[in-house]
């Protein structure tokens, strides 16, 4: 009966009701277009992470480093016989695991074509990190084409250094742009001069040592900092120019990324079980997942500040609507009120009307995000992001558990503002009302 | 009296008489205005900040001369790319001739191999002249804005060591190296392309700022950075201006460009702003333009709609007032002028109250010293809010625009509303 009262009202000042719905509905966009931003930003970094870099769940390194992740070939990096034990407890959990590649980190020089030029180099599992980089980014080069077997020869020159050594490659601008959403399974074109190219390193043990390698294509991390000076080769290849059966990190892409957690300590427990100094973190607590963390908490100060205002400002655009009503309906109140009902019959009555507003002002606030998020994500607009080389495409995400919060949080508003607009009327006395009306 | 203090009075006297139904429009856009102000005092706080980072701590100058071809390949191809001796002093000779030049410096930078005897580990290294960087350290501005980034890790500065070859290690170098505070051995190609090495002495550890350059950076005074690159010329020459503003780096850039050209050199003049030379500041300030545009385009609707609902809602509370005064002769367009005064006051009011709100809260939050850690930085900083005048005044135009368009935009509706109407109608 309460409803239909309700409705009854709403309808009986339908002109008000309407603007107090537009201002839900304005704060509910608000908050949905926002939010979704966050969520795409965050869906890019997990991406960029997990599949493009190849991070997948867990990262497995040597315990105590004091620069994880940057282990090269020395006592830092999983000795041989721990990496083959490792890989045994991996394979025993079936199909818990989809992907297990295992890093090498190592430097050196580049020559060739009167440049002299230190590199880094990430030496990876080719056919597993193929697997780690599933869907959309298996395919890693703006230019040539990725390796395809652990027995491949050859190296893949991040975009700056290739730039540096004079490699040229056509459509530098689109390709550029689809390193965030993975670039297109296509060999471009690309010339380096100068190749092959010498790489001059050291061994485990100290030595010089130097291969002549080709280009067999040219690749970006997301970093421009690291692009400039990365090479990249397979790990067969890297540990035959560096001496050693060593390996930095491994990482493992899980079927289910909510075991995470549980996997890590469960290879921690076998490692100091078996006596192994070793670590295992989901890379959103690793060091290389720092950017990542640190952009979402920047993001999510941003969107509290964002918040607070967008919803103080609708909240007294609310409380203005529902005074104005109940302002209007004294006479209706006293009334009611002379006939019996209580003060919190009348509360109930303003919670179950503003309720309604509510749910209708969230519904078009939805309708209206639903039309403008595929507007905005078909626009070609993208932006530099800080530290990532290319430019992210703008997007907005649409999030159905965050869209159920922000219907919780609008309703909870207008029914708060106007329980304290109702509130204010009721303090009336009935003779006041009917006389004041 | 004239037509305009009548409406204005009027404006007022409805301001004053409506007080309660003013409130809730005057709160939404004082919050309004004073959410969009502290945002852009928070992108004004990075404008500075990069500046003075990418200007002195970075040793960019408010312009840097490269060789033709030189900002892409100085440290590839040094031999070919970078400046000889004659260029840069023909260099610095003509931008001490402007009388807008502060100083002038040179920058070595070069890469190679830091040794512990150990393990070696690829840098990047940057030779500076000692004195300027005292003095860039001692700047207002540099202080200001910049001081959470020009603090050492450990050790001492430069300028105030003896030692014939000191160098700075970037922290995450430093822990790579683990002997910060110790010799170092630096192995480079020098520019003409022999080998070279240097026995450095590392005075201290300082913080580059970005988390991703933390491990690879050595900076170290000109004179070593010369022994060690084999060089007398320089990777650029910084061009220091007083004033670093955008309108003042870029016509400086060109005109000191042509005045080099006009001497038969080959060189390319960049402002501190070019992404060829301040990565880091393009992509933070495009991010932070993004977000802030975003939030702007969020907020001021929230705003506008705000208006626009009190507006709505006192057109039909004040359906029977306009009638009667439209009955007593008022003409729509005075009766528009009112409303739109009444609102634009009120807006003047709001944008105050809301602008002072903003300069309140940040000397709050700034005296709080509040620190975070932005991403990708390697350390925290000060979460700061600069508001100025220019940015204050800007939202308050905006939002007061907005007001007087509602309003505008409502006289208009009730002028094309019959009498009877409006005077016979119950509006709900």
């Amino acid at each position: 009966m309460l409803l239909r009262f309700a409705v009854r009202s709403l309808r009986r000042h339908w002109r008000k009701s309407a603007v107090a719905v537009l201002s839900i509905a304005s704060c509910t966009s608000a908050l949905i277009l926002f939010d979704g931003y966050m969520v795409d930003v965050e869906r890019m970094y997990v991406d960029t992470f997990e599949k493009r870099q190849m991070l997948g769940h867990v990262i497995v390194e040597r315990a105590g480093l004091t620069s994880p992740g940057k282990a090269s070939a020395d006592e830092d990096a999983l000795s041989g016989e721990e990496e083959k034990g490792l890989l045994e407890h991996f394979s025993s959990r079936g199909n818990d695991v989809r992907a297990i590649v295992r890093f090498l980190n190592f430097s050196g020089n580049i020559q060739g074509g009167g440049v002299d030029l230190g590199f880094t180099g990430i030496a990876h599992d080719v056919v597993q990190g193929t697997a780690a980089r599933v869907p959309r980014f298996e395919w890693n080069t703006l230019a040539g084409e990725p390796f395809a077997t652990d027995a491949d020869e050859g190296v893949l020159l991040g975009k700056g250094l290739a730039d540096l050594v004079g490699c040229t490659w056509e459509g530098r601008e689109s390709t550029s742009r689809n390193g965030v959403a993975g670039y297109s399974s296509e060999n471009r074109p690309f010339a380096c001069p100068s190749e092959p190219f010498m790489f001059i390193t050291s061994t485990e043990k100290g030595q010089t040592n130097a291969e002549m390698l080709s280009v067999r294509g040219l690749t970006a991390t997301g970093f421009a900092e690291l692009d400039d000076r990365l090479v990249m080769m397979p790990l067969a290849l890297a540990r035959r120019l560096v001496d050693t059966d060593r390996a930095s990190y491994i990482t493992v892409r899980l079927s289910d990324a909510l075991q995470a957690e549980t996997f890590a300590r469960d290879v921690e427990a076998e490692g100091a079980r078996r006596g192994w100094k070793i670590t295992a973190r989901t890379w959103q607590t690793h060091d290389f997942g720092d950017l990542y963390v640190r952009t979402m908490e920047f993001l999510a100060i941003f969107r509290n500040f964002v918040l607070s205002v967008i919803v103080m400002v609708a909240a007294m655009a609310v409380f203005s609507t529902f005074s104005k009503i109940i302002r209007e309906r004294r006479k209706e109140t006293a009334t009611l009120r002379s006939f019996g009902y209580l003060s919190s019959h009348l509360l109930r009555l303003a919670t179950v009307e503003s309720m309604v507003l509510g749910l209708a002002g969230a519904a078009v606030g939805t309708v209206l995000s639903l039309l403008a998020i595929p507007l905005v994500n078909s626009l070609p607009i993208a932006y530099k992001a800080g530290f990532l080389a290319d430019p992210v495409p703008f997007g907005i995400a649409f999030f159905l558990p965050h869209v159920v919060c922000v219907w919780l949080v609008v309703t909870l508003l207008a029914v708060t503002a106007s329980l304290l607009a109702a509130w204010r009327g009721l303090r009336l006395s009935i003779t006041e009302g009917l006389r004041d009306a | 009296m004239s037509a305009f203090t009548a409406t204005l009075r009027f404006a007022f006297r409805n301001l004053r008489r409506n007080r309660a139904r003013h409130a809730a429009t005057f709160t939404a856009m004082a919050l309004g205005t004073m959410g969009l102000s502290a945002l852009l005092a928070y992108i004004v706080r990075w404008e500075h900040t990069l500046r003075a980072i990418s200007v002195y701590h970075d040793f960019r100058g408010t312009v840097a001369v490269f060789k033709e071809g030189g900002v892409k390949n100085h440290i590839a191809r040094p031999s070919r790319y970078s400046l000889t001796e004659d260029e840069r002093h023909a260099i610095e000779v003509t931008a001490r001739g402007f009388a807008k030049v502060a100083d002038v410096g040179a920058v070595v930078r070069g890469q190679g191999l830091a040794s512990n005897g150990k393990r070696s580990f690829p840098f990047l290294g940057t030779g500076i002249d000692p004195a300027l960087q005292k003095k860039f350290a001692a700047r207002a501005d540099v202080r200001k804005w910049a001081a959470d980034f020009t603090q050492l890790r450990s050790g001492t500065q430069l300028w105030e060591t003896t030692s014939e070859n000191p160098v700075g290690v970037a922290v995450g170098l430093a822990r790579l190296l683990s002997n910060a505070g110790e010799g170092v051995q630096l192995l480079t190609q020098g520019f003409g392309g022999g080998f070279s090495a240097i026995d450095a002495d590392v005075v201290h550890s300082y913080s580059t700022g970005v988390a991703l350059t933390e491990d690879s950076r050595v900076r170290m005074s000109l004179g070593a950075a010369e022994r060690l690159f084999d060089t007398k010329g320089a990777s650029w020459v910084a061009v220091f201006l007083e004033d670093s503003s955008r309108g003042q780096s870029i016509p400086f850039a060109r005109e000191l460009e042509r005045r080099l050209r006009t001497q038969g050199l080959k060189v390319e003049v960049l402002a501190w702003q070019d992404e060829r030379v301040s990565p880091f500041y393009v992509g933070v300030m495009e991010f932070l333009y993004m977000m802030g545009f975003s939030f702007f385009l969020l907020i001021s609707g929230v705003v506008a709609l705000a208006v626009v609902n009190s507006v709505l809602l006192t057109s039909f509370e004040r359906a029977k007032e306009t009638g009667t005064l439209r009955a007593v002769g008022y003409m729509p367009a005075r009766l528009a002028a009112g409303f739109t005064f009444e609102l634009m006051l009120l807006g003047t009011m709001a944008t105050l109250a809301g602008n002072a709100l903003c300069f309140l809260g940040s000397m709050g939050v700034n005296a709080l010293n509040l620190r975070f850690r932005p991403p990708g930085f390697a350390d925290t900083v000060q979460f700061m809010l600069t508001p100025n005048l220019i940015t204050c005044a800007a939202v308050a135009a905006a939002v007061i625009s907005v007001a007087a368009l509602s309003a505008f935009l409502m006289a208009l509706r009730l002028a094309k509303t019959p009498i009877v109407s409006l005077l016979g109608e119950e509006r709900n």
